[in-house]
């Protein structure tokens, strides 16, 4: 799948549901996804806004954040009118705490909804994380996700 | 209108949501199992599930069903019951027989383990862990329930409780301090695991249950003692989650742990667990049968619930309403309208016409239309009809036309098939502009229905009755069928409606009235015959489809081609040509056999101009005219394409019309091509009967021209020595053929193509067809033979190759090098000489020496040979090995020159040996040998092939046989006198070391035995070596006995001697005492003697003169004992002990008044006895003596006065001057003793 195709997705959600489980792998400039997409739909949400603080213990927050984003993707659930489009911007958090992505696929995808997460450009992503000395693995980040999307779920930006 | 609209019959739901998720379903039971709807098979399912639970025994269930047709409503409809069934769940229960369950069912608590695998996983699929996802289900369904801490579940919780109960804790605490964390403040799984590290580390074991049915089974007591009937584990998206990591060991853990908890922990631990798996996809074999029950939604035959479910999803009726809809239904049913359907049906889907759904369901599996889920699609596509303020206005059902008003529908097939829906827009343009009248409503409903039914059936044409139906055309004064049949006879002029007359009318998709349609009539009625011919012969050969001659790339370009003909693939070439050219009707050369002209226009063709027997030519009949209109509608789309596609005004659809009906028109001429060969005329120079209308029924150009090949070449090669092969004779298997027959070591697929095929070509045998065994009658071989008998200075290869190539033999080429080669090597009388540049000639014995890939180019003729035969080499190899004969065969001379290499093999190594023996003979009798017709023979024997061998003979022998058997005499012998090179050289060594004096008899014989020991003479008649042998052995044998017998006398006297001088011991003692006292001098050679004399350590009985001609001792035949020496030392002895005495006498007299012991006394009495002094004397006394020497101050000193003297010449005259000087000299002596000892007196012993 293309960009064209999941600005054709979202175009048609926009106008009325349709069957199905539509969940997506963004990977490219956040900018450019919110310019194909349709603007009033879209709800963005951030993995870094509910990571609880204070607490080293990788399996015990791995835990504590699946049950923030299961409760979370309830309530917005729970407050939808029509349909939408939930933006994780910072879905590469999901990956490094090796979450796995069934509450989206329990809480929240439908007829009316679709998720898309968001992970930054691979290749300037890795030079940044070089330049802060931060360890950064490309292919363990885009393996996560392909692990649990089909190869026609993920869209790379500029690949018509 | 007449009836009540249908809007206010029925009550549109509101919040359609058609994609459930267990999770979210599961949160609001009542409603999930109220929005369930429980068709006539769900219901049967449903029972078999709820008695099975009512049984209490445990169970599990595999719900298959295709992509989107609700199982997970099926599953959380069948959880909401089982895990949540309280008295308002069971109300709502839609089907009354399912509602009744709930006397036995409700309040029955099943603990619930609801599992979605969409999203579950690992970051490496192969690590999925299925009962991981299990447990952490569990430990959430217990929060859920609220009984988190009544139930320790996972190997976690009880890793934590074994650490609580534990004396380590203290341990543990401060290890898991030490990582800097808290114990109290982790939760059970990082807790779990820093104990799991450190029992780990210290090897500390715990013991706690951990497999998957233990687990289970602890949880299950657990829920058991807190009220839980039993369990039930609900698994959705099982297909999926198997997808993820298929052929892999967590694969098969899926099944071990579906086949736990829905087959071993009910049946063996009868634990109370039901499971239910929902796939797309079927259980795997493992799960089938007895593990899990197969339920399958919507099989075949429940067509109609998806009619049930739809309705029902999208709308209520109005119970109030319901004699309004039976208006409806009784309204149609007296128009003969639906009457196939019963009220109960009609109300079920009511304000639907039947059809609507079929002809929906089969839209959505249209391969035309992509990504429409099933049901799911289905509900929302009603749903937006129902949206419809116009339809819902009506007074009529919604019929299959209507479907279209659906937006989303509409919007999806335009996007999925754009040329249609265009098409169908056309027809509905062309409709109106029809004067239809009243029945302009109908007949678009008509061509709708047509298009939907189009989409759902393709070309499948829909009955007269059926449409009425569908469109629901009302009874006029003329009957609706009629009506509806009138209507589409007025429809002819549209393109995309077509009517056939009991049969039924379709749908379509056509441009006919449009502006590119236009262009191309107006081509198409210019089209001149010429051009048809043209665009014909191009069209027979168009490359991109089936075309008849495809691979040929255009007219008169022959085009080579192999074809099959005995299963030999033979070349040839093949023609398309509008007309026959004079070069095609001559004669075939070269490696081709075969020549196919392909005519494009009929011609009258005269057989006897063909020059070749393999020519034929193929002439089509006249083309039929619909072929004409066809070819003359594939020129107009070629001028309309050329047009249309230079220009940018024009539209895609357009172009893609075009490009459509370029293609359609292609095909439909190509599928006509045959017919028109079919119908034709197939000539030969013999006028063949060939039929074309066999021929011709293949679409496969290969197979035409292997029919007419297979003719042609039948009736030409008449000379072939063989038949069709079974296998495919390809051009590798002469090579193969080759190798396997002539080549040592063959490979298995060379042996293989011998079997194969090397009977069928005469060139070995049906019961042992690997070996190259020529049959008699070979047609080639006698060829070969009858050629070289006409000509046998030689015959040209290339003669041979050309003769064979053609008509009656047309063999291959590699084939005739095959036989060729066979020939020769069949025949050991013949060979091939090879081209100037090319050394050496190929014979029968040098064939499997051939590169058989780089070899053809040399070949120059065929001739009877010149060569040395085996059979005059024979006489020779006789001398070597008599065995030996004549042989005619390439098999019998080789094996005969084998039987003569290995011979002559065996003697090279023989001569090595002898040569070796000799030398060292010839060093031991030290003689000089000479080898001269030893050295001759060696280089004969190290030939390695008779032809070799032979020219030895001549170089060597001069082909002189009698030379060449001196030569071998002389190896016999040398050969004799090496065998028994051991022997002679024993002998010799022995004879050499034997020592015998000169006047003992033997000596003499030792003489006359070395004289006869002569190596030159024993190899001129080894018969003396054995004889000398014997001789010897006498001769050992006597020596033998004498030696033995001498030595051991020796010895006997040397016993005797020793004897006598051990007995003079004691008086050689005394007369050493004597010596410490200056009275004697001491005894000398006393060792000697007693050395001389030593015994032989040898055994004498024993001695082994078999080996050594000498004992050990060195004792020779002869020798004597000393006994002279002995008796003269006995007697120096005897005369020094007496001179002794008298000197002792002397010196002990002076001292006589000082003896107190009385011992000198005892001395001087017995002076004349020897023995008794000799007993006196001992070293007691001696120092006895010289104690009472000090007493006396007597000082004894040796005077060196005699050795000055010793030597001295004198005379008489000089006697007294001597003297006097001699008395000086001890005068001299004393005085200076006297000076050095003052006071002594001083005794001097003169030396």
């Amino acid at each position: 799948m293309n960009q064209k195709d999941l600005k054709s997705i979202a175009d048609k959600l926009k106008d009325r549901p349709f069957p199905g489980k539509r969940v997506f792998l963004w990977i490219g400039s956040i900018d450019r996804l919110r310019n194909i997409l349709p603007s009033d739909i879209v709800k963005t949400i951030r993995i870094s806004d509910i990571l609880p603080l204070l607490e080293s213990d990788d399996k015990k927050l791995q835990r504590m954040i699946k049950r923030s984003i299961d409760s979370m993707l309830q309530q917005i659930r729970y407050e939808l009118k029509g349909q939408q489009i939930l933006l994780v911007e910072d879905a590469v958090l999901l990956a490094r705490y090796s979450l796995e992505i069934a509450g989206f696929f329990d809480w929240y995808v439908g007829d009316r909804t679709m998720v898309i997460f968001s992970i930054p450009d691979l290749d300037g992503a890795e030079k940044v994380a070089n330049e802060y000395n931060i360890k950064f693995n490309k292919n363990a980040l885009l393996d996560y996700f392909k692990s649990h999307l089909d190869s026609e779920n993920i869209i790379w930006e500029g690949v018509e | 209108m007449n009836r009540t609209r249908i809007g206010d019959l029925i009550q549109i739901k509101e919040g359609l949501e058609a994609t459930l998720s267990l999770a979210n379903a599961i949160k609001t039971p009542d409603i999930t199992v109220g929005s369930y709807i429980f068709t006539n098979s769900i219901s049967r399912y449903m029972k078999i599930i709820l008695d099975a639970v009512i049984k209490g025994h445990g169970a599990g269930f595999w719900i298959q069903a295709e992509y989107g047709a609700g199982k997970t409503h099926f599953l959380s409809t069948l959880a909401s019951l089982l895990a949540y069934g309280d008295e308002k769940v069971w109300k709502n229960v839609q089907d009354d027989e399912i509602r009744n369950y709930r006397q036995s069912l409700t309040n029955y608590k099943l603990f619930p383990v609801l599992i979605n695998l969409k999203g579950e996983g690992k970051p490496d699929p192969m690590n999925d862990d299925l009962f991981e996802v299990i447990e952490k289900k569990i430990e959430d369904s217990l929060e859920e329930c609220g009984i988190r801490d009544k139930v320790k579940l996972t190997s976690d919780d009880k890793m934590v409780g074994w650490y609580r109960e534990n004396p380590l804790r203290g341990d543990i605490d401060e290890y898991i301090r030490k990582n800097g964390l808290d114990p109290i403040r982790m939760d059970n799984d990082s807790l779990a695991s820093y104990i799991r590290k450190y029992c780990d580390e210290r090897r500390v074991k715990i013991n706690i249950p951990t497999s998957i049915k233990e687990t289970l089974k602890s949880v299950y007591d657990q829920l058991n003692g807190i009220g839980y009937n039993g369990m039930l584990f609900v698994i959705d998206e099982f297909a999926g989650w198997q997808r993820r990591h298929p052929d892999s060991k967590a694969y098969a853990t899926d099944e071990e742990v579906l086949e736990t908890i829905a087959w071993i922990l009910p049946r063996e631990m009868g634990l109370n667990i039901y499971t239910m798996v929902a796939s797309a996809g079927e259980p795997p074999a493992k799960l089938r049968g007895d593990r899990f029950r197969s339920i399958y939604l919507f099989a075949e035959g429940s067509e109609r619930e998806f009619d049930l479910i739809v309705s029902r999803r999208v709308r209520n009726i109005i119970d109030e309403k319901k004699y309004e809809i039976k208006e409806y239904y009784e309204y149609y049913r007296s128009n003969g309208l639906l009457k196939k359907i019963s009220e109960e049906y009609f109300f079920q889907i009511f304000p639907f016409q039947p059809s609507c759904f079929d002809v929906m369901r089969r839209v959505l599996k249209s391969p035309m239309l992509e990504n429409l889920a099933s049901t799911r699609s289905a509900i929302y596509y009603i749903y937006n009809i129902l949206g419809n303020s116009t339809i819902l206005n009506r007074d009529t059902l919604i019929r299959v036309c209507d479907l279209l008003s659906s937006q989303d529908l509409l919007q999806d097939i335009q996007n999925s098939l754009p040329i249609e829906y265009r098409s169908y827009r056309d027809a509905i343009e062309s409709i109106k502009s029809l004067d239809l009248k009243n029945y302009m409503d109908l007949s678009e409903d008509i061509a709708t229905t047509l298009f939907m039914w189009y989409i759902a059936n393709k070309d499948k044409p829909l009955s007269l009755g059926e449409l009425t139906d569908m469109v629901l055309a009302p009874d006029t004064l003329i009957k609706n069928t009629d009506n509806v049949e009138y209507i589409l006879s007025m429809l002819v002029d549209v393109p995309q409606i077509k009517y056939i007359k009991d049969k039924g009318a379709v749908f379509i998709p056509s441009r006919e009235n449009s502006e590119v349609i236009k262009t191309f009539n107006r081509y198409k009625k210019k089209v001149s015959d010429a051009e048809i011919r043209d665009y014909w012969l191009r069209l027979l050969y168009i490359d991109g489809f089936s075309s008849l001659f495809m691979s040929i790339e255009g007219p008169d370009r022959p085009k080579k081609r192999k074809v099959f003909f005995k299963n030999i693939e033979y070349p040839g070439e093949v023609i398309l040509s509008r007309t026959l050219r004079d070069e095609y009707l001559g004669e075939i050369n070269g490696d081709s056999h075969f020549r196919i002209v392909f005519l494009s226009e009929p011609a009258d063709i005269d057989p006897a101009k063909l020059a070749d027997v393999r020519i034929a030519v193929c002439v089509p009949s006249d083309l039929p005219d619909t072929l004409k209109d066809r070819i003359r509608e594939y020129c107009a789309i070629s001028k309309t394409k050329d047009e249309y596609f230079r220009s940018d005004q024009r539209s895609d659809d357009d172009k893609e019309w075009i490009k459509n009906k370029e293609k359609e028109t292609i095909i439909n001429i190509i599928r006509e091509q045959r017919s028109v060969y079919r119908d034709g005329k197939v000539f030969t120079n013999q006028m063949l009967p060939i039929d074309t209308k066999k021929v011709f029924t293949s679409t496969d150009l290969d197979q035409i021209l292997s029919s007419i090949v297979g003719t042609l070449l039948s009736s030409s090669y008449t000379k072939q020595p063989f038949d069709t092969f079974k296998r495919k004779f390809s051009e590798n298997e002469a090579r193969k053929l080759f190798e396997g027959f002539f080549k040592a070591n063959p490979k298995r697929n060379a042996l293989d193509a011998c079997r194969n095929y090397g009977p069928n070509l005469a060139l070995s045998l049906d019961d042992d067809p690997e070996k190259f065994h020529p049959m008699n009658d070979n047609s080639i071989f006698q060829f070969l033979r009858a050629k070289l008998d006409e000509k046998p200075e030689g015959v040209p290869v290339w003669r041979i190759y050309k003769e064979l190539e053609d008509p009656p033999y047309g063999l291959l080429k590699n084939l005739i090098t095959l036989y060729i080669l066979a020939f020769v090597r069949a025949n050991t009388n013949t060979e091939i000489r090879l081209k100037s540049g090319s050394i050496g000639r190929i014979n029968s014995f040098n064939i499997e020496k051939i590169d058989w890939n780089n070899f053809e180019k040399d070949l120059d003729i065929l001739v009877k040979s010149t060569d040395v035969s085996w059979n005059d080499v024979v006489i020779y190899a006789r001398k070597i090995l008599p065995d030996l004969k004549n042989a005619y065969s390439v098999e019998e001379i080789k094996e005969q020159e084998k039987k003569l290499i290995e011979r002559l093999k065996e003697l090279l190594e023989e001569y090595e040996k002898i040569k070796e023996d000799i030398k060292r003979l010839s060093n031991a009798f030290r003689e000089e040998i000479t080898y001269t017709g030893l050295d001759r023979l060696k280089k004969l024997l190290e030939t390695t092939n008779y032809r070799e061998f032979y020219g030895l003979i001549e170089d060597l022998y001069s082909k002189d046989v009698s030379e060449l058997g001196k030569d071998i005499r002389e190896f016999t012998c040398f050969k004799e006198v090496a065998d028994k090179s051991l022997a002679l050289l024993s002998m010799k060594t022995y004879v050499e070391k034997m020592r015998i004096q000169q006047d003992d008899p033997l000596f003499k014989d030792r003489e006359n035995l070395i004289e006869e020991m002569r190596l030159s003479s024993l190899i001129k008649d080894p018969s003396l070596a054995d004889r000398l042998i014997d001789d010897f052995e006498g001769f050992k044998r006597r020596y033998a006995i004498r030696y033995k017998k001498t030595h051991e006398g020796y010895y006997r006297e040397l016993d005797d001697l020793r004897k006598r001088l051990e007995s003079i011991k004691g008086r050689i003692e005394t007369i050493n005492r004597f010596e410490k006292l200056g009275v004697s001098t001491p005894v000398k050679g006393y060792n000697d003697l007693i050395t001389k004399i030593k015994p032989c350590k040898a055994d004498v009985n024993v001695i082994n003169v078999e080996t050594e001609p000498i004992c050990t001792c060195g004792f020779q035949i002869g020798m004597k004992a000393p006994v002279e020496d002995v008796n003269r030392f006995i007697e120096n002895v005897e005369n020094m002990l007496r001179v002794g005495i008298n000197n002792l006498i002397q010196i002990i007299k002076p001292l006589e008044h000082l003896d107190d012991r009385r011992i000198l006394n005892k001395i001087i009495e017995k002076k004349d006895y020897v023995l008794e002094v000799c007993e006196l004397i001992d070293d007691g006394v001696v120092d006895y003596i010289k104690h009472l020497q000090n007493t006396a101050n007597i000082i004894q000193i040796e005077g060196l006065v005699l050795e000055r003297f010793s030597g001295r010449f004198i005379d008489e005259e000089s006697v007294y001057s001597v003297v006097e000087e001699f008395k000086r000299m001890i005068e001299s002596e004393m005085e200076r003793a006297k000076r050095n000892n003052p006071g002594k007196k001083v005794r001097m012993v003169l030396r």
